[in-house]
């Protein structure tokens, strides 16, 4: 019930009553953070901000979870678990709210339910779930991000077999540590899309480059309750074993050891590698991928984005539709022009393991 | 003589004058797409409006400066700032989005409390009627508790912007109210 919040409001109003209108409508009542204003909906706590923060930092969040290569994604899906960039949270938006419920990280304001669920799912979790049948580390073609999105999330066309990602309570422990351990480790998202996708569909991926890296994820982000996890970890812990360090070392990514699994020699080779690797960026994750040949050409791209979505904040300036600015760059009043530089080449961005077009022509045309 | 000339004068005037409309509602509700399917008759891909579009358009001899302002949680408190003269308000409501109805009524409450809009005539878009499990107009005017409001003009107009269904059923109250205004 919202009804202490109106009486604490009106205490407020009763209190500032020599004050001026004006002060009075903007005040918020310090004690329940309500505004007349935002109504029933509270402010971001202090203590969400933090979450909100490390939600941001976690590995995979740093990377839009649709398409791939918009950098630092400020928009997420909370039912669905996911950090999106603007344009895909236009895509979400038209699928309706009983799919996706679009929030703005600096926009809007986020209570504990809508955090817990975006922290326990996370981008790794959810593509895990919602593109098990992709190849591993599937970028779509920019030209058809709408329907690849639609397809995704509404025909649930590459779903794996079982429920979505769910939030059992009693893992809120488990995933906290997670996060705590995110931070010290260095695994980028391509590690988890790949092994998000070798977990699921072993005939597909080749065992030196997706299963050792499998264990890495699932450990690190503590999967044990996806209900694919068990078999998909028994199968990487031996395909650990046989592993020879060699074909670890093939992938920057994965030479890093398990935690979990792995003795406490590799823990502490862990953490040193993680020490190392810190200073050099704010976002380990996006200093590893940028140092792979596949990322280099999307990061160059992606940064236009990001900086135009720093300047989203202020109120005064009108942006329009990223996706709509062919048609709209006629119109005079939309200021949506200063974002018409942004032109991504689709095709650069493609990796070695995406699979042929022709599989889902049918799908998006 | 002069009156008659005067007279005319405001005829003219009245009809060249442009009505100031903003578009209102909670963030994903339709507000960017409803705007550019009046604008442009057909419906685009849109991205959450950070800021605003405004846009003019021209609808049975009317001229409406449209104002479609982003409706995200902590952008709502800037809607006051583009109140002043506004002569209609359209407020569009995502009659699929149960969950949120009361914050929307809310925020409706919350906006038509403020003088700078004691004299606008509300239209309500019920939005999204293609999807199934949307409310219908009786149930939108019920959660949002229009039957409550006194000394307003207003209405809902269950429409799909996407479909272009009811757009301009709703257009055409508002055309008939701001021409009562006016006269």
């Amino acid at each position: 019930m919202h009804a202490c919040i109106y009486a604490l409001y009106a205490a407020h109003i009763i209190s500032c009553a020599n004050a001026p209108s004006r002060t009075v409508v903007f005040t918020e009542c310090h004690i329940c953070h309500h505004t007349k204003d935002t109504g029933m909906e509270k402010k971001t706590s202090p203590e969400n901000k933090l979450v909100l923060k490390q939600i941001l930092a976690q590995e995979g969040n740093d990377r839009c979870a649709d398409c791939k290569k918009a950098t630092y994604p400020r928009w997420a899906s909370w039912n669905i678990g996911i950090l999106i960039c603007i344009r895909c949270s236009g895509v979400h938006r038209s699928l309706g709210t009983h799919i996706s419920k679009v929030r703005s990280i600096d926009l809007d304001t986020w209570n504990d339910m809508q955090l817990e669920k975006l922290k326990v799912t996370g981008n790794a979790v959810a593509n895990r779930y919602w593109e098990a049948q992709l190849p591993p580390n599937y970028v779509p073609d920019e030209s058809k991000l709408v329907n690849f999105i639609k397809t995704k999330y509404e025909l649930r066309r590459w779903v794996a077999a079982g429920p979505p990602p769910a939030l059992p309570p009693k893992l809120e422990k488990t995933s906290a540590q997670v996060n705590s351990r995110a931070h010290t480790t260095q695994s980028s998202q391509r590690t988890h899309a790949t092994s998000a996708a070798g977990a699921h569909i072993p005939t597909r991926a080749p065992a030196t480059t997706s299963t050792t890296p499998v264990s890495a994820s699932i450990d690190l982000l503590g999967l044990s309750h996806t209900q694919q996890a068990s078999p998909a970890q028994v199968r990487t812990h031996a395909a650990q074993l046989t592993q020879p360090p060699q074909q670890q070392l093939q992938q920057p990514t994965s030479t890093q050891p398990r935690p979990n699994t792995t003795s406490s020699q590799a823990d502490v080779k862990s953490s040193i590698l993680s020490l190392y690797a810190k200073p050099t960026s704010n976002y380990a994750p996006r200093t590893q991928q940028s140092s792979t040949n596949t990322f280099n050409s999307v990061n160059n791209t992606t940064y236009p984005s990001t900086s135009s979505l720093n300047s989203l904040g202020s109120a005064g300036t009108s942006m329009s539709s990223l996706s709509s600015l062919g048609s709209l760059s006629s119109l005079s009043t939309t200021g949506a022009t200063t974002q018409t530089a942004r032109a991504q080449p689709s095709s650069s961005s493609r990796t070695p393991n995406v699979i042929e077009e022709d599989n889902f022509s049918s799908v998006w045309n | 003589m002069g009156n008659i000339f005067s007279s005319v004068f405001q005829k003219l005037w009245s009809t060249n004058k442009e009505h100031r409309i903003l578009i209102l509602g909670l963030d994903g509700a339709g507000k960017t797409t409803i705007l550019y399917r009046l604008h442009l008759g057909e419906v685009i891909s849109t991205v959450p409006t950070i800021g605003f579009n405004v846009e003019t358009l021209k609808y049975q001899n009317l001229q409406f400066n449209v104002w479609d302002l982003g409706g995200q949680t902590t952008i709502r408190p800037y809607w006051r700032c583009y109140y002043q003269g506004a002569q209609a308000v359209v407020f569009v409501v995502d009659s699929t989005d149960k969950d949120r109805m009361e914050i929307s009524a809310s925020e409706l409450k919350t906006m038509l409390e403020e003088d700078e809009l004691s004299e606008a005539v509300l239209l309500v878009y019920a939005n999204k009627q293609d999807q199934p499990d949307a409310l219908g107009a009786d149930e939108v005017t019920k959660a949002l508790k229009l039957s409550e409001l006194k000394d307003r003009s207003w209405t809902v107009v269950p429409c799909s912007a996407v479909r272009g269904e009811g757009l301009e059923q709703g257009m055409n109250w508002l055309v008939e109210k701001l021409h009562d205004d006016s006269a």
